[in-house]
């Protein structure tokens, strides 16, 4: 691609990164990424109500929004070593195998967030 | 100068004043022969029935079973307690463990007021402190209905974020 002139809009930038994330972005790392949006969204909407509103059954709060957070945190790590990019840092976890870690890591969190929830 | 009966107790207060002294003297003698005797214990108790106040003078005696004792109000003994303007019922006891023991009625004592004992700081922990009336925090609340509706929905609306990114 032809590099840009030097009077590009900050908007131009913002524009140019999400064609390249569209076009260069492995499916499989897109759909990891679109649920870490979700997770983020939910986080944010909880957060919200807590701040908001109240924080009347606190454990629940807590609860929720650990999910989301945990959840977050095991897909984050899980979309690093599953992204072909980083081969050479994980030489000795398969992608499988990381998806085995990421499965177990949230039956564990879900475990605790049900009990939790109250 | 007043003798003292064994059998009754004196009808008439003794009363001293700031600068008088009581002098009271007496000899123990064995009930049949009249021995003197030299007593183990010897003690005059002064004694106020209304604040339960009481003090101990021991009084040496000899060994003929004679003894003194002098109560100067210029230079009052220890043993005194303090005083109000109940009068002190004076004791004389005496004990021995080869006779029976003595417990004899003299007289009240009227003496001036001493000052008002001072309160010790322990007092307040042997009486029942006040009672506590616990107020508790009010329960907390839910929120009205509409505005527990709208969140539920912010809450839920990213599932369909999620579902319309990847549903594509």
């Amino acid at each position: 691609m032809a590099p840009k002139s030097s009077t590009t809009t900050s908007a131009n930038v913002v524009q140019a990164l999400w064609k390249a994330y569209r076009d260069d972005t492995a499916d499989r790392l897109k759909f990891i990424d679109a649920f870490l949006f979700f997770l983020m969204l939910s986080g944010i909407a909880q957060f919200l109500y807590c701040i908001l509103v109240t924080d009347y059954p606190f454990n629940a709060f807590l609860a929720g929004f650990a999910s989301t957070v945990g959840q977050f945190v095991l897909t984050a790590s899980l979309r690093s070593q599953v992204n072909p990019e980083n081969k050479k840092e994980f030489k000795d976890v398969s992608p499988e195998r990381a998806f085995g870690d990421f499965a177990l890591g949230s039956i564990v969190l879900h475990f605790f967030v049900y009990n939790f929830l109250g | 100068m007043v003798t003292i009966s064994l059998t009754q107790p004196l009808s008439t207060h003794v009363k001293l004043s700031k600068g008088d002294k009581l002098k009271l003297t007496f000899q123990v003698v064995e009930k049949d022969g009249g021995k003197g005797v030299q007593p183990h214990q010897t003690f005059l108790r002064f004694y106020d029935e209304e604040s339960g106040e009481e003090g101990i003078q021991p009084v040496r005696v000899t060994n003929g079973g004679k003894a003194k004792f002098e109560l100067d109000m210029a230079k009052p003994p220890v043993s005194l307690p303090p005083t109000s303007d109940v009068p002190l019922k004076v004791t004389l006891l005496i004990g021995s463990p080869l006779h029976s023991p003595l417990k004899l009625e003299l007289f009240d004592l009227l003496v001036p007021a001493s000052q008002a004992l001072p309160v010790h700081p322990e007092e307040p922990n042997f009486h029942p402190l006040p009672e506590i009336h616990h107020t508790f925090r009010p329960d907390q609340k839910m929120p009205p209905r509409p505005i527990s509706a709208i969140f539920s929905a912010v809450v839920v609306a990213p599932w369909a974020v999620l579902l319309a990114l990847v549903g594509d």
